[in-house]
């Protein structure tokens, strides 16, 4: 073999051997990329936010600083990527007119959130001055010592105007079980009915199935600032 | 006449990059099967039963399962049926699933096996380790009780019902009026969120349904 054809080989050889590596190296490239997009889809799921009289709905990400905006303005029924198991999102939302602007915690192990926001407090107060003679007259029946035991504070209704909470500061005699408590009632068909049987010095909504947390935190913080 | 070798250089570098791609490709593909996933323990008793977690149909040793909420079933010809959620949070390492014999075919094989009596014991230890370890995580106040206020104003402790999501309450006692008040500030103090947790009192007596024990104090 003459020099100059052994050259060529050699030439042709490092021509196939570098497009080898390039193949090599897209390959690696490639998978990485793959990979990570993979990762991605493995840990994050689509989470739906469903809500109704709402007028604007922020989502949020807690962090070391507060929170951060996962994404502005969120329709009702968009999807949106989120962590897969994370307790750290929240949506935060302006309300229509007669509607409570709030916040709703994301459960961590749910695809949906559906947010319908309970009635603002100018909405809630016109509604108590219609039901606050049968809310009172309903509690001094269950408990015909109340006024004498106690005097009735941060009486109010909650949701929509369903629910009933007050906390009752104690005014008698007792030297042991003097505690102020919290009293909570729930209207069922045209009767108000105490839920908080006997009112306690705390009130937690694990005891009571329907109760609404709001209702409970509202009280507690009366109770325990 | 030059003759060609049978292995040349090139030969053996073309080898070299497909077992390299290839290589690559199984890591990236074992890495991928696992990502945001758990390795989780799974204990069987007796160990040849089947569980269904999810759409998934798992036996006793190492899986990697994703966390999440899931119905499982656990299974084996002898021995009854055992149908439970479970919860599979990020920090979920062991879970044990023991069904115990429903008929003579079932007693039969446990006196066959006396092996199955040590992993009767030892699930039984998972099972309430790891309730005790995701009680103690999504509560971890809890391992600061029992906990009595040093001026003996009230005393805080803590129950387990199965009752309960969480599975625990608190009970405040020995208190007057002072001391459960103080009571709810220490739990605030320990990040209770006291709206949302059972939270129980050993000797308040309401004045609204007993007054004259309220008022006498016992």
């Amino acid at each position: 073999m003459s020099v100059h054809s052994r050259i060529a080989k050699l030439q042709k050889e490092a021509i196939s051997m570098k497009r080898y590596i390039a193949l090599f190296i897209v390959t690696i490239v490639a998978l990485t990329a793959g990979y990570f997009t993979l990762s991605h889809y493995r840990t994050t799921k689509e989470f739906t936010v469903n809500y109704e009289n709402i007028t604007s709905a922020t989502l949020y990400e807690r962090s070391v600083e507060g929170a951060d905006v996962v994404k502005e303005s969120v329709a009702s029924g968009e999807t949106i990527r989120i962590d897969q198991v994370s307790e750290d999102y929240f949506v935060e939302y302006r309300a229509d007119n007669e509607f409570a602007d709030g916040e709703a915690d994301i459960d961590p192990y749910t695809d949906s959130i559906t947010i319908e926001p309970g009635f603002s407090a100018e909405k809630l107060s016109s509604l108590y001055t219609v039901e606050k003679t049968a809310i009172m007259a309903s509690m001094k029946s269950k408990y015909k010592d109340i006024n004498e035991l106690y005097e009735i504070k941060n009486d109010q209704l909650y949701q929509y105007g369903e629910w009933f909470g007050a906390t009752l500061q104690y005014k008698g005699d007792s030297f042991f079980n003097k505690d102020n408590v919290g009293l909570v009632m729930q209207k069922k068909g045209n009767s108000w009915i105490v839920v908080t049987d006997p009112p306690l010095p705390l009130i937690n909504s694990y005891k009571y199935d329907d109760m609404p947390q709001a209702v409970a935190e509202s009280i507690n913080k009366q109770l325990h600032p | 006449m030059e003759t060609k070798p049978a292995i040349t250089p090139r030969k053996i570098a073309v080898l070299l990059i497909l077992i390299g791609v290839a290589t690559l490709v199984f890591v990236v593909y074992v890495l991928f099967s696992r990502v945001g996933k758990n390795e989780v323990e799974i204990s069987v008793v007796p160990i040849d039963s089947i569980v269904t977690i999810g759409d998934q149909t798992l036996q006793d040793g190492t899986h990697y399962l994703t966390p999440g909420r899931y119905n499982t079933t656990t299974e084996r010809e002898g021995f009854k049926t055992d149908v439970r959620p479970i919860e599979i949070t990020p920090e979920t390492d062991r879970i044990a699933f023991a069904i115990r014999p429903k008929n003579k075919l079932g007693e039969d094989y446990l006196k066959d096996n006396p092996d199955e009596d040590l992993r009767y014991e030892a699930a039984g230890g998972i099972d309430s380790q790891s309730e005790g370890k995701a009680r103690t995580e999504a509560f971890p106040v809890l391992k600061k009780l029992p906990f009595i206020s040093p001026d003996k104003q009230y005393a805080i402790d803590y129950g387990t019902t199965p009752d309960l999501d969480n599975g625990a309450f608190v009970l405040i006692g020995n208190s007057s009026t002072r001391g459960r008040a103080e009571a709810v500030a220490w739990l605030k103090d320990n990040s209770v969120d006291i709206s949302n947790f059972d939270i129980r009192y050993d000797d308040y007596v309401s004045p609204l349904t007993d007054r004259k024990t309220s008022e006498r104090g016992y």
